[in-house]
C-alpha cells in the first residue's frame, strides 16, 4: 500500500520536472487600455511563463513607472502545467500623442526575451475651467513681481469631482524663496461649468531671498481615484448592493510659475531702514510722566503691521543723557495666515532719571519699505515729556544707583548678524606657492633621524669611554714610569725608583688588582700564582731585587749598569703587560 | 574705497616684483599673472572670470590652501554651492586653522539644504579629543617635536646621567606615542576613506546603476558624503548608516 502510493507522488514529481523542462520561456506585455491622458494610469503587466527573470524597464522614458509587485500561477490542465510569473506595474504618461510602449527586454536563464511594442494614444487633458475633467490641480500666486523681503501667498488647489484617495503632496523646491505653509488646510465646494468640484487647498507663504527672474516648479501631487468598476463580472447585479469600487492610480502637475523679484531701491540718506518690508505702524507710550530721580518710567514702543515683522529690531530712542536705559526682552505676537506674517511687537525700556529736571524724548523714528508704494516711509511717534524731581533720599540716591552694576550688565544683548557675506579672497602670491602637506615617508624620516641619532651617540660614547679597569690603569703606570727612567737628566735615585714603580705597576697589572709596593719574594709568589714558571718568576724577582738593592745601597750607576738594568726591565714590563 | 586702493597697490607692487625679479621663472611669473588676473575679475564683480582663472593654476597641479579658497569664494558669489563647498573642504585640508577659511565655510555650510549629521560616536570624540580638536599638520609636526625631544632627553641622560630627567621623559614619551599613532591614523584616514560633495542643484541616490533604479533619497548641492566604493561611472556614497545608494561620478566630485 506505502510502496503503491510512494510510485504515485514520484510519478507527480516526474510528471511535473519533465513539463517545467519542455516548456519554452515566454513573456508578454499586457495593457488594461491603450488610450489615455496625460498623467492618468495604465496598468500593465509583465507575464513570464516557463520561468522567472530580469526586466529592463530604462527604455520606458516617456511614462513614468510605478511598482505594483507581482503574483505566481500554477496550472495544470489536460496534465499539462504552466507556470506563470506577473510583475504588476502602473505607467503613467508624461506627454501626449502617438506613444509606444518598447519591447520590453527581459533577461531569463540568461536569454533575453522581448515583449510585444504596444501603441498608446494619449491626449492631452481637458482645461481645467472646462468642466470636463473629474480632478485636476493648479497653482497661483498672489503677487507675479513681489520686492525682494515681500511676502506673498503660494496656492495650490486640488479640485476633484470623484472620490480620491492617498494623496501625496510633493510641494515645489521653491529655490530663492525662504517659504512657510500653512497648517491649515481649507475644503470647500464649488461649482465649474455646472459640475460640483471638492477644493482642497494648500497655501505657502514665500519671501524672496534674491532678486531675478525666478521660477517655482510645478507642484506634484499622487493621487487615487476611486470610482465604480465598468468590468463585468459574475453577479454584477450585486454591485450596487456592495458598492464595488476600483481605484488607479494619477500623477497630477501644476504648471511652472514665472515670478519676477524686483531689488528694493536705495535707502534714503540718513533713514533709520532696518530692513523691513510690508506695511507697518509705529506706537509708544509711557506709564508715567513725572517721576523722582532714581525711580523708572517704562517707554513701550510697539511695532506693528503685515511683512517681516518677526525681523524687526528696536528702534533707537533719543534718550537724553541724563537718563539710564535697560531695554527688556521684546513681546511678539505673531500670526501667520494667507495673507502673511501679521501682529506687533512691543520693546519696552526702562527709563531711570539720574538727576533733576524738565526733560524731552524726541520722536522715536521707524523706516521700512512701502510695498504698496513701492518707496521707504519713515514712521515716527509723539514727544515725551518727563518731570524727574529730586528724590525724597536724594543723598543716598547715587550711591544706590551706582551699586547696582549687575543691571547694566543684564541690559547687554548677543550680537547678531546684521548681514552676511563671505570674508574676501586672499590675494598674496603666497597663494600660488606649492603647499604640500608632509608624506608619509618624510614623517616617517624625521620619526627616525632622533633615533637614529640616539643610538648614533651611544656608540660613539661607547667607543670613546676611558678603560678604567686595574689591568689598564697599572699598565698605563708601569709605561709611565718607564718613560720617567729613560729621561736623560733623572738621577740615579729617580730612575731606580721609576724602574720599581714600573716593575711592581706591571706585576699588579698583570694580577688585575691596584697597588703601590711589593717586595721581589712578593711579586715572585704571585707571579708563580699567575701561572708562570719558577724561573721566569725568580728572573723579575731578581730583577726587584735588584733594582732596590741599587737604590738602597747609596752607590752610582754608570752609563753601562742603568742601560743593563733599564733593558731587563723594559722585557720584564712588556711581558707583564702584554 | 581704501581697501581698494590698497588692494590696487599691493597688486602693482607684486605686479613690479614680478617683472623686475630675475630670480623668477617665466612660467612662476605666468601663474602669477593669471592668478592676478583672477583676483582683479573678483573685485570687479566678475565671478566666472575669476573661477576660470584660479581654476586654471590650479590644473597646473598647483596645491595651496589659499588658492582654494579663492576658488571657493568665487564660486559661492558665482551661486554655486556644491563647487564652493568643494574647494572650502580641499582648503581645508591644507589651512585646517585659518579663520577667514573657517568662516566663509561656515556661511556656505547654512545655504545648504540637506542637514549635516556626524555618524561619530560622542563617547569616541570625548575619549579622543585631541584628535577632532587639532588638525592633522599640527598632530603630524607635534608628534615630530615629541619624538626627537624624548630622544634627545635620551642622550643627555646617557651622557650626563641626570636622573632628575626621567619622570619628564616618561611623560613625554607617553605623548608621543599618543601623537604618533593619531597622525599615523590621520595618514590612513587621508588616504583610505574619501569624501564627497554633491555638486548639482539637486541629486537622486539609487538603488543601482541605471536611470530606472528606485530613487532611495534625495541630496542636494553642498551635502558632504563618504564614498564607499566606485564603478566606472558611478559612486556608492553614504549620508548617514542607513542611508547608501549610487549616484554618478558626474552629479559628486570627491574632495
Amino acid at each position: 500500500m506505502i510502496n503503491a502510493a510512494q510510485n504515485i507522488v514520484y510519478l507527480i514529481v516526474l510528471l511535473l520536472v519533465t513539463a517545467a523542462l519542455a516548456e519554452a520561456a515566454t513573456v508578454r506585455a499586457v495593457v488594461d487600455r491603450n488610450q489615455a491622458m496625460v498623467g492618468e494610469s495604465i496598468s500593465l503587466q509583465l507575464v513570464m511563463e516557463g520561468g522567472d527573470g530580469k526586466i529592463d524597464l530604462s527604455g520606458l522614458t516617456d511614462f513614468k513607472i510605478i511598482s505594483r509587485g507581482t503574483s505566481s500561477n500554477f496550472q495544470m490542465i489536460n496534465g499539462r502545467t504552466s507556470r506563470q510569473k506577473i510583475y504588476n506595474y502602473i505607467i503613467i504618461p508624461l506627454q501626449a500623442g502617438r506613444l509606444t510602449l518598447p519591447a520590453i527586454p527581459v533577461t531569463i536563464d540568461g536569454k533575453v526575451h522581448h515583449t510585444i511594442p504596444i501603441s498608446l494614444s494619449i491626449t492631452r487633458e481637458p482645461p481645467a475651467d472646462s468642466g470636463r475633467r473629474d480632478v485636476y490641480v493648479t497653482a497661483e500666486i498672489s503677487n507675479l513681481s513681489p520686492w525682494i523681503g515681500q511676502q506673498f501667498a503660494y496656492t495650490f488647489r486640488l479640485f476633484n469631482a470623484i472620490q480620491v484617495a492617498d494623496a501625496k503632496f510633493q510641494p515645489p523646491e521653491f529655490s530663492g524663496f525662504s517659504a512657510k505653509q500653512l497648517k491649515d488646510q481649507k475644503t470647500y465646494r464649488t461649482v465649474i461649468n455646472g459640475k460640483e468640484f471638492m477644493v482642497s487647498e494648500v497655501v505657502v507663504i514665500l519671501v524672496p531671498v534674491k532678486s531675478g527672474a525666478l521660477t517655482i516648479e510645478p507642484a506634484v501631487l499622487h493621487v487615487g481615484l476611486v470610482h465604480r468598476s465598468n468590468r463585468p463580472r459574475p453577479f454584477s447585479g450585486m454591485d450596487s448592493f456592495f458598492g464595488r469600487t476600483e481605484m488607479t492610480t494619477r500623477l497630477l502637475e501644476t504648471e511652472p510659475i514665472e515670478v519676477q523679484v524686483n531689488d528694493l531701491p536705495p535707502k534714503p540718506p540718513g533713514a533709520p531702514y532696518t530692513g523691513l518690508v510690508g506695511r507697518f505702524e509705529i506706537d509708544a507710550g509711557m506709564d508715567k510722566a513725572k517721576i523722582e530721580v532714581g525711580d523708572s518710567t517704562t517707554l513701550a514702543v510697539t511695532v506693528s503691521g503685515n511683512g517681516n515683522i518677526m525681523d524687526a529690531a528696536a528702534p533707537a530712542i533719543p534718550v537724553p543723557k541724563s537718563f539710564k536705559t535697560y531695554a527688556d526682552n521684546p513681546e511678539e505676537q505673531i500670526q501667520v495666515g494667507p495673507g502673511g506674517y501679521t501682529g506687533s511687537k512691543t520693546f519696552r525700556t526702562a527709563l531711570v532719571p539720574v538727576e533733576p529736571g524738565q526733560f524731552r524724548i524726541d520722536p522715536i523714528k521707524l523706516a521700512y519699505f512701502d510695498v504698496d508704494a513701492g518707496e521707504y516711509r519713515i514712521l515716527s511717534t509723539a514727544a515725551f515729556d518727563v518731570t524727574a524731581s529730586p528724590s525724597k533720599t536724594a543723598a543716598t540716591d547715587a550711591k544706590v544707583f551706582r551699586a547696582t552694576p549687575l543691571q547694566i550688565l543684564s541690559a547687554k544683548k548677543r550680537v547678531e548678524f546684521t548681514g552676511r557675506d563671505i570674508l574676501p579672497l586672499k590675494t598674496g602670491l603666497a597663494a600660488i606657492k606649492p603647499q604640500r602637506t608632509l608624506s608619509v615617508w618624510w614623517f616617517g624620516l624625521l620619526l627616525l633621524l632622533p633615533i637614529m641619532g640616539f643610538f648614533t651617540t651611544t656608540a660613539v660614547l661607547k667607543l670613546n669611554r676611558k678603560d678604567d679597569s686595574p689591568v689598564k690603569v697599572m699598565a698605563d703606570k708601569a709605561k709611565q714610569a718607564l718613560k720617567t727612567a729613560m729621561a736623560p737628566d733623572a738621577t740615579d735615585t729617580e730612575f731606580l725608583s721609576a724602574l720599581y714603580r714600573a716593575l711592581v705597576s706591571a706585576v699588579y697589572s698583570k694580577k688585575g688588582v691596584a697597588g703601590t709596593s711589593l717586595t721581589w719574594s712578593e711579586a715572585k709568589i704571585q707571579l708563580v700564582e699567575l701561572g708562570w714558571t719558577t724561573e721566569d718568576a725568580a728572573d723579575t724577582a731578581n730583577l726587584l731585587e735588584r733594582i732596590e738593592s741599587f737604590n738602597y745601597s747609596g752607590g752610582t750607576l754608570d752609563g753601562e749598569k742603568r742601560e743593563a738594568l733599564l733593558g731587563r726591565t723594559r722585557k720584564a714590563v712588556r711581558k707583564l703587560t702584554r | 574705497m581704501k581697501r581698494t586702493a590698497i588692494q590696487t597697490i599691493v597688486i602693482a607692487m607684486m605686479g613690479l616684483f614680478l617683472v623686475f625679479s630675475p630670480g623668477i621663472q617665466a612660467s612662476a611669473s605666468e601663474t602669477a599673472r593669471i592668478f592676478m588676473e583672477g583676483t582683479k575679475a573678483y573685485e570687479n564683480g566678475n565671478w566666472q572670470t575669476a573661477i576660470e582663472a584660479f581654476e586654471h593654476v590650479a590644473d597646473r597641479g598647483l596645491e595651496n590652501g589659499s588658492l582654494f579658497y579663492n576658488l571657493g569664494n568665487a564660486y559661492l558669489k558665482n551661486d554655486d554651492l556644491g563647487q564652493a563647498l568643494l574647494w572650502y573642504e580641499r582648503a581645508l585640508k591644507h589651512i585646517p586653522d585659518d579663520p577667514d577659511l573657517r568662516f566663509n565655510y561656515d556661511y556656505a555650510l547654512t545655504l545648504t539644504r540637506d542637514e549635516r549629521v556626524d555618524d561619530r560616536s560622542p563617547l569616541l570624540r570625548i575619549l579622543f579629543f585631541w584628535k577632532y580638536r587639532l588638525s592633522a599638520p599640527i598632530v603630524c609636526w607635534g608628534a615630530i617635536f615629541l619624538n626627537a625631544s624624548v630622544w634627545i632627553a635620551l642622550s643627555v641622560l646617557v651622557i650626563r646621567k641626570k636622573r632628575l630627567l626621567r619622570p619628564s621623559i616618561i611623560v613625554a614619551a607617553v605623548l608621543t606615542l599618543i601623537f604618533t599613532f593619531t597622525s599615523a591614523y590621520n595618514y590612513f584616514e587621508a588616504k583610505r576613506i574619501n569624501h564627497a560633495v554633491v555638486l548639482l542643484e539637486k541629486v537622486a541616490v539609487r538603488s543601482g546603476l541605471t536611470d530606472s533604479a528606485t530613487e532611495l533619497f534625495i541630496l542636494h548641492a553642498g551635502t558632504k558624503v563618504r564614498v564607499e566604493r566606485q564603478s566606472a561611472t558611478h559612486l556608492l556614497i553614504r549620508y548617514t548608516k542607513d542611508k547608501i545608494g549610487w549616484v554618478k561620478k558626474v552629479e559628486v566630485s570627491v574632495i
